[in-house]
């Protein structure tokens, strides 16, 4: 029994005094960046990056992964309370969550979602513990073209899965090939478009870019709605659901953590896509779809299970090929790679004790936070009373001190402001922040990829067709992007922008 | 796609001309396909971003109706302008007058002139949370704040 070896190496990795307690932190704070509205898990995780400097890779990981799917426990809290949703993915649970609220249910409904979201995390777990070593295995074969048109892919499938304007969605993702190639090129060491400065050298950060974008933006976005945060008054009542709510949620869950898996392992696949996927199939399959919207459990029950299976199952692409599916992840990669460490085919192999250890840190962090989500719910409920006009300049300050000890740099305060004020102008006209992200962390692995194929062919194009696994992939690219130029076909669903 | 969308598509296609022109005058250049130059990728990516902005702009123009009026709010723009100023001038003060004086100011001016708490909270909270953090991220986890010529 191979993988019991392994898992006991996880246990012990994560049972070490300064990891659990590095597992809770990221836990609590990943909840109460859930629960705030207007603060995701990227903001959160950029804020905490810098103070990870110190820590040893895996320390480093399991309190960043800890921060994600804290988040995605957290953000049901507001979605049923204040019917505004704590972070993305649950968007689709204030519909019948924030409805359950208002008849009397609120506790029912908090219950089921910490407990749906316990055993899709806990399943989820499992599932990355037996898919992932042999994925590695398979991805051994990628070369550089393969990675090329993997990347391509994972690229076309976020626009594909966009909010509003897939051409706008396409627009933002060559803007962040732009912005990615800013810097010195590897290869001839020229410096492109660094107007002669230092910090420009090693390129744009990935901080100060996340920060502006999700951080700042969002605060100058709220402070200009400034929306008066009302707390639904009710009293929770009882949080374990009854033998009735687990009747009807037990299959949902189940389902919602399949769908939310197998969403999370695509490239490009995001949590809130897989929430609206499961909600959608639970109206699809239920005996009465047109009750849902109004307060039903499944409703609660499926999508909070399948955001949390896909933040899990989306380590998947990371921890096995090195590619970042969605915008956390390429902050998770950026993490691992300033600790020297390349994520990728090998690294179950070269270092097991870092996949391991976070497979050990997700048993742990999903039990801490069905405790921190169920008899600790008053303290997240009370923290949502807080006025905005206290929290946003803390806010801002916790970003500008995050930014500033990535390097000690003030330029990089500065970009950060830069790239806050485009996110700002971006969600006024439209554009979403996700796929430039995306592009713009993938963009230098995608240019090294492209040149070593061509390199490898000798200058032809034809090695990115010829090859069946990089074929396959530019095809399904290409089905992608064409698909919404077919008329009277619908989109599938599509979640708000991570 | 919305009447403001004239614009943005506009500004994206100019943005991505300048990307293409600054792409092709990098030294080596774009080079070819047997041999891609620097300039080879943001090139290309200035091309296509030049081409889909282009066709963004031709689906606006076809719009027709009227604005859905200003992308701003006309009461609250000012305050969105101050805090970007006054985050702004965080970045040029803090190594000068040091982490715990900027910090101090930053909370001070966006509790009290930008949100209009009462005098006794923004004094006292900004002083907390600017002690508080260097106390924490400088001394506890050596993260090297700057210090202003007074020595904190």
């Amino acid at each position: 029994m191979d993988f019991l070896v392994n898992l006991q190496l996880g246990f012990s990795v994560i049972l070490q005094p300064g990891n659990l307690f590095l597992c809770f932190l990221g836990c609590v704070m990943g909840t109460l960046v859930g629960v705030l509205p207007g603060l995701g898990p990227v903001a959160a995780i950029s804020i905490l990056l810098p103070s990870t400097y110190h820590m040893s890779p895996v320390s480093a990981i399991i309190m960043l992964a800890g921060i994600y799917y804290g988040a995605m426990y957290g953000g049901s809290t507001t979605s049923i309370l204040v019917n505004i949703p704590g972070e993305s993915a649950s968007v689709i649970t204030c519909l019948d969550g924030y409805q359950m609220a208002r008849q009397g249910r609120a506790g029912a409904a908090l219950g089921i979602s910490a407990f749906g979201s316990f055993i899709a995390g806990t399943i989820a777990t499992v599932l990355i513990m037996f898919a992932a070593p042999p994925l590695a295995r398979i991805a051994l074969v990628f070369g550089p073209p393969e990675y090329f048109s993997l990347m391509i892919l994972g690229l076309a499938m976020l626009i594909y899965l966009a909010t509003a304007s897939m051409l706008k969605a396409l627009i933002m993702a060559c803007l962040g090939v732009v912005v990615g190639t800013i810097g010195t090129d590897p290869i001839h060491g020229v410096e492109r478009f660094t107007f002669g400065s230092y910090t420009l050298m090693d390129g744009v950060g990935l901080v100060p870019v996340l920060m502006g974008l999700f951080g700042i933006s969002e605060v100058l976005l709220t402070v200009e709605q400034s929306t008066q945060v009302d707390v639904y008054k009710t009293r929770i009542g009882k949080l374990l659901p009854t033998l009735e709510d687990w009747g009807k949620s037990i299959k949902p869950i189940l389902r919602g953590t399949f769908i939310g898996f197998f969403i999370g392992i695509l490239p490009g696949g995001t949590a809130v896509v897989s929430s609206f996927s499961a909600y959608i199939v639970e109206k699809k399959l239920s005996k009465y779809p047109e009750k849902f919207g109004t307060g039903v459990i499944e409703g609660v029950a499926a999508p909070e299970a399948a955001n949390n299976s896909a933040s899990q199952g989306s380590f998947i692409p990371l921890l096995t090929l090195g590619i970042p599916s969605n915008v956390v992840m390429a902050v998770l990669l950026g993490a691992l790679l300033i600790q020297g460490v390349t994520p990728g085919p090998l690294l179950i192999k070269k270092y097991p004790e870092i996949f391991w250890g976070v497979i050990g840190s997700m048993y742990m962090g999903n039990f801490m936070l069905l405790l921190l989500n169920l008899p600790l719910i008053g303290i997240w409920v009370k923290l949502l009373k807080v006025p905005y006009a206290i929290l946003f300049p803390m806010i801002l300050f916790f970003c500008l001190l995050g930014v500033y000890t990535v390097n000690n740099s003030h330029i990089e305060i500065i970009i950060m402001i830069i790239f806050g004020g485009i996110g700002y102008l971006m969600k006024k006209f439209g554009y979403e922040g996700a796929p430039l992200v995306l592009a713009f962390v993938l963009s230098p692995m995608m240019e090294n990829a492209f040149r070593q194929s061509l390199i490898m062919s000798a200058g032809g194009f034809g090695i990115f067709f010829s090859r069946p696994i990089s074929l396959g992939l530019l095809l399904v690219t290409f089905v992608l992007l064409l698909l919404p130029l077919i008329p009277g076909l619908k989109k599938i669903p599509k979640g708000e922008p991570q | 796609m919305e009447h403001r969308d004239r614009i943005s598509s506009l500004i994206l296609l100019v943005f991505s001309f300048l990307v293409c022109v600054a792409s092709y005058r990098l030294p080596v250049g774009i080079g070819s396909w047997h041999d891609p130059g620097p300039g080879f990728f943001p090139f290309w990516a200035g091309v296509i971003m030049g081409v889909l902005s282009f066709v963004a702009y031709l689906k606006a123009l076809r719009i027709k109706g009227e604005d859905i009026g200003p992308w701003y709010s006309r009461e609250k723009w000012k305050k969105v302008f101050w805090i970007l100023v006054i985050i702004m001038a965080y970045a040029f003060v803090l190594e000068r007058a040091g982490f715990v004086v900027s910090t101090f100011l930053l909370l001070f001016v966006l509790f009290r002139a930008v949100e209009g708490q009462r005098w006794g909270l923004a004094v006292g909270g900004s002083l907390a949370v600017a002690v508080l953090a260097y106390g924490i991220f400088d001394r506890w986890l050596k993260l090297q704040l700057p210090k202003g010529f007074w020595g904190f």
